[in-house]
C-alpha cells in the first residue's frame, strides 16, 4: 500500500505539530495518520528506513518518536517542509512509498 | 532565444527616485544576467567614471532560468566598476535572493547616485521605498539582516547588504546576501557602501511568465541524485588534488603544496560538517553549514579557496581558526580569497606566518581599517611596496588558487580576465586536473594556439551560463544540447552571446586605458606572450589587447 496522493479531499486535518498539520485517522499509538501537505508522509506506511534523510538535499525530515507503532518506533517527520525544493528525490528512495511531494497541494486546499 | 523579462528599474539614491524603463532589446541580445547587466552599464556608466562617485552604477539581475525550478540556478549577478581593478566587473552569488529579486517583477535593478544619509533600499513589485536607518551605521551583516526581519518581517533571503567593510571601502569589501553568501572578489559591497547603501531588499510575487523546457526537469533530478563528492565536502573536495599537483599556494605564494593540507582539507571540514546546504531550488545542495563544538565556532564553509587564502597562504594548519576567518569575513562583509591574501602578505612582511590571533585581529583591522589594516584594506596591488612584499595581482585583483604556475592554461586565464586574477571568470584548471573527461582534458603543462582558442570560448562558455544564470558547479550535467533545449537557440549562437559580453567589458575596460600590459602575470610561462598572440587573434583583438573600433555597437545591433 502506497500514501493516498489525494488524501487532502480524502481526509481531514485533524492536529498540527510543529506547524506540520496532521491528517486523520489519528489513534495512536496504532495508527497516527498522514503528517504534512507539501511533503506528505504517511506514518502508518514509514517503516524508518531512512533513506528520506539520508538523501534530501535540504533536510525537510527529522526523527520523532513513536512508540507502540506496528510498522516502527520511529518515523520520518516533514518538519522542514517549508524547504522543500521538489526534487522528489524522497519520493524516489522510499521503499514502501510512504512519501509524497506536490507543490501545489497547499493551492487546492 | 530564452531570455528573462521584465523591465530596468533604476533607482537614484540621491533624489530618491526610481523609474522603469523597457529594455527588451537588451535582453534578446544578452539573455539576462551578466549580460544584460554589462551591454546597460557598458552604456550607462561614463567610461571615466569613480568607482566610488555618484555616476558609478550598480546591477542586480537574475536570468530566465530564476524563473524555474532547477537546481543550479539560485544565484544572482551583480555588476559595476570596481574599486579593486577599475574595471567592469561582475559577480554572482548563492543563496535564496534570485527569486525574491524575480518577484519585484523586474528584470534588472540599478542603484545610482549617492545618498547623505544612510539608507536601507526596499524594492517590491508595487515600487520603491527608502528608509534612513542612521542605527544600522557601522552594523555587521547579521545584524542588518536581523533588523529587516524585524522591522519588515523579511527573512535574510530578501535581503542584499552590506558591512563595516563596505561602509569603510575596502577595496574587496562584498555585497553579502542570505547572511553568508557573498558577491565577492571585486569590491562591489564598497560600491553599495560609497552610495550610502547599507542594504537592498527584495520582494514580490510578480514573477515573470518564463517558459522553460522541460529538459530542466532531468537536471533537477541528476542534480537530486548524484553521488559526486561536492555533494558532501563542496569545494574543499579539490584541496587533495590541488595540493598533489601543486596548484595551492602557500606561504604568500612562496610554494605551492602544504605539508600540512592533510590537516585543513575536504575531510577535516567534513568532520564539521553538521547539517546539509544549498541555494533556492538547488538539489545539488554543495554549501558547508560547519560547527566546533569545542570553539563554539559557526559558519559556512570553508570553501576551497578559503582554505588556500587563510590556511596554506597564511601557513595555518588548524581547520576551525580557518572557520573563524571565514566567519569573520562574513559577518563584517569581506571577500575571503582578497582578504586572506592581503592577511597572507602582512604576515610575510611581518615575518608572522601561522599567528592565529594576528590574523584574526588583522581581519577586524581590514574591515575598520584600523592601524595597518587601513593600508591592507587598500588591496595587494596598491600596498605591496609599502609593505616590500611581492605584488601577487593581476588587474589588481589577488590571486584564488589553481597556481597558474603549475596549470599553464588556467595562468594564461588570470592573465586576460577582465575581471582580474580569478578562477571562475574561465575555470580552465577543470581542464587541466582535469575535473572533466579525458577527451576534453589538456596537459597542465605548457602553452599554444590550442589552449587559447580554447580560452575563448571557456570565457565565452562561462559568460554564457552569468546571462543564464546556471551554476558552475552544472559542469558535467548541463551538456551543450541541454543548453541548446534549455535556451532555445543553437549553442554556438549562445557562445557567440558570451564572447560579446567578455568584448563589451574589455572595450569599456579599454577607454579606462586597459590594454596588453594589463594582461601580465607575476611570473613567466613557456610561450606565453606567443599564446597571448593567439588570444587575441581568436578575439579579433588587436595585438595590443584592444577591442577594434566599431566592433561594439549600439544595443541591439552589434
Amino acid at each position: 500500500m502506497a500514501i493516498d496522493p489525494n488524501f487532502e479531499r480524502n481526509r481531514e486535518q485533524v492536529d498540527e505539530e510543529d506547524g506540520v498539520a496532521v491528517w486523520g485517522p489519528v489513534e495512536p499509538p496504532e495508527k497516527l495518520g498522514i503528517h504534512g501537505t507539501h511533503v506528505a508522509v504517511d506514518f502508518d506506511i514509514c517503516l524508518a528506513d531512512g533513506a528520506c534523510l539520508e538523501d534530501c538535499p535540504v533536510d525537510v525530515f527529522e526523527w520523532v518518536e513513536t512508540p507502540g507503532h506496528p510498522e516502527s518506533e520511529i518515523k520520518a517527520h516533514p518538519t522542514y517542509e517549508d524547504q522543500c525544493i521538489d526534487c522528489m528525490l524522497c519520493v524516489d528512495v522510499c521503499p514502501v512509498d510512504a512519501i509524497d511531494v506536490d507543490p501545489s497541494r497547499e493551492n487546492r486546499l | 532565444m530564452l531570455h528573462t523579462e521584465g523591465p530596468l528599474l533604476t533607482i537614484d539614491v540621491g533624489s530618491r527616485r526610481a523609474r522603469t524603463a523597457s529594455i527588451d532589446d537588451v535582453l534578446e541580445a544578452f539573455i539576462g544576467g551578466r549580460g544584460a547587466a554589462t551591454r546597460l552599464a557598458h552604456d550607462r556608466i561614463p567610461f571615466d567614471a569613480d568607482p566610488f562617485g555618484p555616476e558609478n552604477r550598480l546591477y542586480f539581475t537574475t536570468g530566465p532560468m530564476q524563473a524555474s525550478s532547477m537546481s543550479f540556478t539560485g544565484r544572482t549577478s551583480a555588476t559595476a566598476v570596481s574599486p579593486l581593478t577599475d574595471g567592469l566587473l561582475s559577480s554572482n552569488a548563492g543563496g535564496f535572493v534570485s527569486r525574491n529579486l524575480l518577484g519585484t517583477g523586474n528584470a534588472v535593478v540599478e542603484l545610482v547616485g549617492e545618498s547623505d544619509a544612510t539608507l536601507l533600499v526596499h524594492v517590491r513589485e508595487d515600487g520603491v521605498t527608502f528608509e534612513e536607518v542612521p542605527g544600522l551605521v557601522g552594523a555587521d551583516v547579521p545584524t542588518v539582516t536581523d533588523y529587516v526581519e524585524a522591522e519588515h518581517d523579511l527573512g535574510a533571503e530578501h535581503v542584499v547588504c552590506i558591512g563595516p567593510a563596505g561602509e569603510n571601502r575596502v577595496r574587496f569589501a562584498a555585497l553579502m546576501t542570505s547572511e553568508s553568501r557573498a558577491f565577492g572578489r571585486g569590491g562591489l559591497g564598497a560600491v553599495m557602501g560609497a552610495k550610502n547603501v547599507k542594504a537592498i531588499t527584495f520582494d514580490g510575487d510578480a514573477h515573470p511568465d518564463v517558459e522553460v523546457d522541460a529538459e530542466a526537469a532531468t537536471i533537477h533530478r541528476e542534480a537530486a541524485t548524484s553521488d559526486n563528492i561536492m555533494k558532501r565536502q563542496g569545494t574543499a573536495s579539490v584541496t587533495d588534488l590541488a595540493n598533489e599537483i601543486g596548484s595551492f599556494p602557500t606561504r604568500y605564494f612562496e610554494d605551492v603544496r602544504y605539508e600540512a593540507f592533510e590537516k585543513i582539507n575536504g575531510d577535516r571540514v567534513e568532520e564539521k560538517k553538521y547539517k546539509k546546504g544549498t541555494c533556492s531550488q538547488c538539489a545539488f545542495a554543495c554549501k558547508l553549514p560547519t560547527k566546533d563544538e569545542a570553539t563554539g565556532v559557526e559558519t559556512e564553509g570553508p570553501e576551497f579557496e578559503t582554505i588556500m587564502s587563510f590556511g596554506g597562504n597564511c601557513e595555518v594548519d588548524d581547520i576551525v581558526s580557518i572557520m573563524q576567518s571565514n566567519e569573520l569575513c562574513d559577518r563584517l562583509g569581506m571577500d575571503t580569497i582578497s582578504c586572506g591574501n592581503a592577511v597572507a602578505a602582512y604576515l610575510k612582511a611581518e615575518d608572522a606566518f601561522g599567528d592565529d590571533e594576528l590574523i584574526h585581529e588583522m581581519v577586524e583591522n581590514i574591515a575598520h581599517r584600523e592601524g595597518e589594516g587601513d593600508l591592507l584594506a587598500e588591496g595587494i596591488h596598491r600596498f605591496h611596496e609599502e609593505l616590500g612584499v611581492e605584488d601577487w595581482t593581476v588587474k589588481g585583483m589577488t590571486f584564488s588558487a589553481h597556481d597558474g604556475r603549475t596549470l599553464h592554461g588556467q595562468g594564461l586565464g588570470f592573465a586576460t580576465a577582465n575581471r582580474g586574477a580569478d578562477h571562475m571568470y574561465a575555470t580552465f584548471y577543470a581542464y587541466e586536473y582535469p575535473l572533466v573527461d579525458a577527451d576534453e582534458a589538456f596537459e597542465p603543462s605548457g602553452l599554444s594556439a590550442a589552449k587559447a582558442e580554447k580560452l575563448v570560448e571557456l570565457e565565452n562558455k562561462r559568460a554564457l551560463e552569468d546571462c543564464g544564470i546556471v551554476c558552475r558547479f552544472s559542469r558535467g550535467t548541463m551538456t551543450r544540447e541541454r543548453f541548446e533545449a534549455l535556451f532555445d537557440a543553437d549553442f554556438d549562437d549562445l557562445l557567440d552571446v558570451g564572447g560579446r559580453v567578455v568584448e563589451l567589458e574589455r572595450h569599456f575596460n579599454n577607454q579606462r586605458g586597459f590594454d596588453r600590459e594589463d594582461d601580465d602575470l607575476p611570473y613567466d610561462l613557456p610561450d606565453f606572450e606567443t599564446a597571448l598572440d593567439s588570444y587575441y587573434a581568436a578575439r579579433g583583438w588587436t595585438a595590443e589587447g584592444v577591442v577594434p573600433d566599431g566592433a561594439v555597437g549600439p544595443t541591439g545591433a552589434d
